[in-house]
């Protein structure tokens, strides 16, 4: 989080603890088993552990199953339309930077209808933490196939199966210039979530984490075997990356990457037998785009003069 | 018809120099266009030449001359670029009719605006003579085939040699004919040279001394030459002003109105008209700490907008028609969360891309009602120039206080029009405080709604206690989603009651003209100017006319129906689409109207009737007149 | 090269840019004060005039301001001290803001030591902080004017929290480099506290060398270019703009966990050619230039080896530090220019 912007937050700065339970909001709504329940535990196990000030702190959505978020985590929260988190996200980081702000998107929202937001937002490096809860399908409108579907999959859209291969949203993130944090996770795997997700936070730049989340309803098979066979599961491990005991005790393949190597990352990203957990890309040194814009803050008086100025450019 | 002076050639018979001492025609106003091929500058030339008549003390509108493509064959019915200058003894609030002196750089131009009609018949035309007589001789062939069209008008051709003439003091003309042009201008008008000069040195800032010397040296040449051969002098008026002016086009008054209003947020996407609001901005924000976030799209643009809004300062877009229709979307989430919101539109003409440089009121029923569901939001319009710059500072305000999208409906008419305004005295209090971050108090919501006006207190992000979702859902007065059919209809019913509150705060608009009469003439936006002075002319002929131009169109200012009933025929005016009554198969009943007659006769349930146009110009005076000559069963409507 | 014409701009320039973060907070704690009187006396006094301001020419004829006033509702008001408190507060700070880049100038006036000079500035400082105070404690009907009234004439540099300390603008001073209380400046190096003299001759050749602390940059330097480095560290710092012949060296505490690691120099003129410069001895200047030469070598590779002599030191620190130094430039030069905080 940035430095308060205004000497009245500066003077009244506490040492106030806040507990883990500070941080829920309303009661989730999702089916039993959805994967959304385990993600929303480890934003707030996150949340506690980096004791992200409540009243500072916005989570934006779009429109899915994943985007009621915002109404179960305790901040301040703008479930928006869908596909349009990222623009919403982008215009609140600009406008006030000092905000801690949060992402959330589904498959549909992120990788189909906001696909060119998802572009930008990569591009202009906002720091925020922008979170793919991705369960390969459209689960709040009922079964219709999401670009993230793998191919063959039936839908209520696809009675056949989906016609086209899964676009790998890994790839795509990683095709895009000044990607400064690509990672995935999967809300099976608790500990690492957790990790990966204050990595993420703690990177300065939008920081993009896919988190596969199994969706019990209609896609329960896709991720059924990652989770049954841990071999099918490959770490990506780095100090600059992410470390979890648990999860590096549980999946015995580790690949040593180093994050900063931005070519194999994309290697690795690459769609394969393997689903690989971890921090792909971390550039620490790209610049965020609200401090490439934002200006200092100017007093009524000041802009009056300036304005004074502009007048007498266009006297006559 | 057409008669043909070259003045320059003292042999060719009709020698000005002979007759004397110039003739001087005194005349209460004078309009001048100054066509060129894009890239020759007669629109710097014109822009200098408005700017100094506004500082002698002319009423001046001065407006763009579009070329239609961007990189048009020169020479080319297309390509003409330039333009128009209307000054006036007393204030000038529109561009006129037809010009009754133009200055072409060639033939092709001067035939563009030939054809579509915009030269008065008794006009003088001072035209580049270098394409009569050029080596190519596809050029001289269309020269003599423009002169030839041209022989049917009744213009006075006065054959300048510009060419010839400037490249006795630079090497490539094309770089400076255009002062040479203003010299003239000068001399016509008799404009001050010095401060004339001083307006070159001004504009040519940037570049070098040695460029700022030649281009001097040019117009004292065409000064000069123009003392020395030319026959006429046309003399409007002066009357210095009485109180400090400023000077410049609607897309930067805008721009500068939104400085002045304390807003330092625009997210925008390149669309025409529109997008020279965020020139200026780009360069004059940064120096008030606003920035300019070029977004991806145009949803990108109003969404960023909304959000920085909502986390306190209100925000703005600008776009156009086709824009405003991809924002459509998120002009309803920004009127369902009551996120303040303040929309610049631009119009243009449509449907679809349409005339993306061209004027027309194409908007206003997509701004009332783009959005599926109710979407109540308030839309003003400005009609000149100078409240193009104080509407802004209105409508963040309103935006505010009455947490909603507040719609400014400008066009390419006032974007591209240059007209001079007393200066604004900037107050600090135009300026947009900083949100109270103070600790919420026990018991606010964040949609507390006084049932009596559906207004409530916006809790902006790092309020603590305040934590609450926004959501463009069904909501309750804790924003909690609700589907219930007792939220959803008070949800509806307060942020619609918003606007019959501020419908309350506003008074009836002035009448232009008596306050009864056989006529009322219903207009809105830019065409103030040009309805107004039709009125005063169709009114010195004895017509019981009259005029009513609206602000607001969205809650309608009150007043109006026991406004129109004092007139024995109400009519609308506007540039946009309605079917003639004439038109095959066009009934009383499907008749489709133009867009403030569609919605007058909704909401007041009155027999309004409309003229409009979609020809992408602005209206001319002499139109209207005709068309209330019309209405009143005098003369016949083309 | 430092020349006195030069180094002040140069010094004052460097320091624009940390100095934003502080204005823009002022300014935004303007802005919301501004913001806290206006809703309160538009609500008080039922009086239109505010309204009618706000609204603009535009609005004239228009619209009813008084209507426009009395359908708005009023907005919340605050009783008479606590609104009294924050006109004073949002007084002091328009005032402060006014001043601009002056708060962080510090010129020590004569029969001044620094020490005033910079306490003198730290509590302007601090009645922004005090009167920020204030504020935040008067809009939640929280003040009491017999314990908090005098925060908005004093409030001194000790009592700033962490967060103020952080906030606080880079203080550019200008004293004499003879000054005896320079050392007393280490009460101020807190949160990211900067602090950059411009010393007038006569200066000791290291008059910043017993500042090294492991947390505390240090920069004693000809070059003004070198400042954006130190004004972008992350924590408290001192640096001195020298004349020519003064030691030059910086001490940057990213560099490494041992001071030798942290410390580059440059440049150590010989102590033996030191005189006595105001109250500072010859050797107290030696002193200082020892244990600089001291604290930039790295103990031998053996165990406790003999404590290098100051002239034995000279020689190692000139061919090795070069190196440091290049590296520490090169970081330095690769930098992102972004203004702290």
């Amino acid at each position: 989080m940035s430095d308060p912007c205004s000497l009245l937050t500066c003077g009244e700065a506490t040492d106030r603890q806040v507990a883990l339970e500070e941080y829920t909001g309303g009661l989730p709504r999702w089916c039993p088993g959805c994967g959304d329940h385990a993600i929303l535990s480890g934003v707030q196990r996150m949340l506690e552990s980096e004791q992200v000030v409540p009243e500072r702190t916005v989570f934006v959505s779009g429109i899915g199953c994943s985007s009621r978020f915002p109404h179960y985590v305790k901040t301040y929260g703008f479930h928006g339309i869908h596909g349009r988190a990222l623009p919403l996200a982008t215009g609140i980081k600009l406008s006030r930077p000092e905000l801690d702000v949060f992402a959330v998107m589904g498959d549909g929202d992120c990788c189909s209808i906001g696909a060119g937001h998802w572009i930008h937002a990569l591009r202009y490096n906002v720091d925020m933490v922008a979170l793919l809860l991705d369960n390969n399908i459209y689960g709040l409108t009922k079964n219709q196939s999401s670009p993230t579907t793998p191919q063959g999959h039936p839908s209520n859209t696809a009675p056949d199966g989906a016609w086209l291969p899964a676009l790998n949203p890994l790839t795509v993130t990683l095709g895009v210039t000044n990607a400064s944090f690509v990672a995935q996770t999967a809300d099976w795997a608790p500990s690492h979530l957790y990790e990966t997700l204050r990595a993420a936070h703690r990177h300065r730049g939008f920081s993009f984490v896919r988190i596969l989340q199994r969706c019990p309803v209609f896609t329960p098979g896709i991720f059924m075997e990652a989770v049954r066979k841990p071999e099918r599961i490959e770490l990506l491990v780095h100090d600059d990356g992410v470390r979890d005991e648990a999860a590096e005790e549980l999946y015995e393949h580790h690949v040593a990457h180093d994050p900063s190597d931005l070519n194999e990352a994309r290697r690795l990203a690459e769609t394969s037998e393997h689903i690989r957990l971890g921090v792909f890309h971390r550039d620490p040194s790209r610049p965020t785009y609200e401090t490439t814009r934002r200006l200092p803050v100017f007093t009524a008086e000041e802009r009056i003069a300036v304005l004074t100025r502009e007048l007498d450019r266009h006297a006559v | 018809m057409t008669s043909i002076t070259e003045a320059s050639r003292p042999d060719a018979g009709n020698d000005p120099r002979a007759t004397g001492t110039p003739r001087s025609m005194k005349t209460p106003e004078h309009v001048v266009e100054i066509v060129s091929d894009s890239g020759e500058g007669a629109q710097k030339c014109g822009q200098i030449f408005g700017a100094v008549s506004a500082m002698m003390g002319n009423g001046v509108w001065t407006v763009e001359i579009i070329p239609a493509e961007i990189q048009p064959p020169p020479r080319s019915i297309g390509s003409a670029s330039g333009n128009r200058v209307r000054i006036g003894a007393g204030p000038v609030t529109n561009w006129g009719d037809r010009a009754n002196l133009v200055v072409a750089f060639n033939e092709q131009a001067l035939l563009a605006r030939h054809r579509l009609d915009a030269i008065a018949d008794d006009a003088i035309v001072l035209l580049e003579e270098m394409w009569a007589d050029h080596d190519d001789e596809s050029i001289r062939a269309e020269w003599s085939a423009a002169m030839e069209e041209l022989s049917a008008a009744t213009y006075r051709i006065v054959r300048v040699p510009m060419e010839e003439r400037c490249l006795t003091v630079v090497d490539d003309a094309r770089k400076g004919k255009n002062m040479f042009v203003l010299g003239m201008l000068a001399t016509i008008y008799a404009r001050d040279a010095e401060r004339t000069k001083d307006r070159i040195d001004q504009a040519l800032h940037k570049k070098s001394d040695d460029v700022r010397r030649s281009n001097r040296a040019l117009f004292d040449l065409g000064a000069a030459w123009a003392e020395e051969h030319l026959d006429f002098r046309v003399d409007v008026p002066t009357a210095p002003n009485d109180r400090p002016m400023v000077v410049m086009n609607g897309n930067q008054a805008l721009g500068m109105g939104a400085i002045a209003s304390g807003m330092d947020f625009l997210a925008m996407y390149p669309i025409t008209p529109a997008t020279s609001v965020s020139h200026y901005l780009a360069e004059a924000f940064p120096r008030v700490g606003g920035i300019v976030h070029q977004a991806e799209d145009e949803i990108a643009a109003v969404v960023a907008a909304i959000g920085a809004s909502y986390a306190g300062k209100t925000a703005f877009t600008v776009t156009s028609g086709p824009g405003l229709a991809l924002k459509t979307e998120a002009l309803g989430l920004a009127v369902m969360t009551e996120t303040p919101l303040v929309v610049i539109d631009v119009q243009r003409g449509g449907p679809s891309t349409g005339l993306p440089t061209k004027v027309e009121q194409s908007d206003l029923l997509a701004a009332l009602f783009g959005q599926p569901g109710d979407t109540p939001k308030i839309v003003l319009a400005p009609a000149t120039i100078e409240e193009c710059f104080h509407c802004v500072v209105t409508a963040r305000q309103i935006a505010e206080a009455f947490r909603t999208v507040v719609f400014v409906l400008s066009d390419a008419n006032l974007a591209t029009g240059v007209q001079p305004f007393p200066r604004p005295t900037p107050d600090p209090r135009w300026v947009a405080t900083l949100p109270d971050q103070r600790p919420v108090e026990e018991g606010a919501k964040p949609y507390g709604w006084d049932e009596r006006t559906g207004l409530s207190r916006r809790i902006v992000p790092g309020r603590p206690g305040g934590a609450y979702t926004t959501t463009g859902l069904a909501h309750d007065d804790e924003s909690k989603i609700d589907y219930s059919p007792a939220v959803n209809e008070k949800g509806c019913r307060m942020r619609s009651r918003k606007l019959a509150v501020f419908q309350q705060t506003l008074n009836p608009p002035p009448i232009h003209g008596d306050d009864e009469g056989d006529l009322l003439v219903v207009g809105w936006g830019s065409t103030k100017g040009a309805i107004e002075e039709a009125v005063d002319r169709a009114r010195a002929d004895g017509r019981r006319v009259s005029s009513t131009h609206l602000t607001f169109l969205s809650p309608l200012e009150p007043g109006l129906k026991e406004m129109f009933a004092r007139f024995e025929k109400v009519m609308t005016v506007e540039i946009n689409y309605s079917d003639r009554r004439a038109d095959p198969f066009v009934t009383e009943e499907n008749r489709r109207r133009g867009q403030l007659c569609w919605l007058l006769r909704a909401q007041l349930l009155v027999d309004v009737d409309c003229w409009t146009r979609v020809h992408g110009q602005p209206l001319a005076p002499g139109r209207i007149v005709e068309a209330i000559e019309d209405r009143l069963g005098i003369g016949a409507e083309s | 090269m430092r020349s006195d014409d030069d180094a002040i701009p140069r010094a004052e320039k460097a320091i624009q840019g940390p100095m934003r973060a502080f204005r823009s907070a002022l300014a935004t704690t303007v802005e919301e004060l501004r913001g806290i009187v206006a809703a309160h006396h538009a609500a008080v006094s039922g009086d239109a005039e505010d309204e009618r301001a706000e609204l603009g020419p535009f609005a004239s004829g228009r619209i009813d301001a008084d209507r426009f006033s009395a359908l708005l509702g009023a907005s919340e008001t605050l009783d008479d001290q606590s609104i009294g408190a924050i006109e004073a507060a949002h007084a002091v700070l328009a005032e402060s803001s006014r001043r601009g880049t002056d708060l962080a100038r510090v010129d020590v006036r004569a029969g001044e030591d620094v020490c005033a000079a910079v306490r003198r500035a730290t509590s302007e400082i601090g009645r922004t902080f005090g009167a920020a105070r204030v504020a935040g404690l008067a809009r939640s009907h929280r003040y009491v004017a017999r314990d908090h009234a005098r925060m908005l004439e004093r409030f001194d540099h000790a009592s700033w929290n962490d967060a103020e300390r952080a906030l606080a603008p880079p203080l550019l001073v200008v004293a004499d480099g003879a000054d005896p209380q320079l050392e007393g400046l280490a009460t101020y190096l807190d949160g990211r506290q900067k602090l950059v003299l411009v010393l007038r001759d006569p200066t000791p050749p290291a008059p910043l060398a017993r500042f090294v602390t492991p947390g505390t940059f240090v920069l004693q330097t000809g070059d003004a270019d070198l400042l954006d480095r130190f004004l972008a560290f992350d924590g408290p710092g001192v640096a001195a703009l020298v004349p020519d012949g003064a030691a030059r060296f910086a001490h940057d505490p990213s560099l490494g966990a041992r001071v030798w690691e942290r410390l580059v120099v440059e440049h150590l003129p010989d102590p033996a050619t030191t005189r006595r410069v105001g109250s500072r001895s010859a050797w107290q200047q030696a002193e200082d230039l020892r244990l600089l030469a001291d604290l930039a070598t790295p103990p031998p590779a053996g165990a406790a080896a003999p404590a290098p002599t100051p002239a034995a030191a000279a020689a190692p620190a000139a061919a090795e530090p070069i190196d440091r130094l290049a590296t520490w430039l090169l970081r330095h030069a690769e930098l992102e220019t972004e203004p702290a905080g």
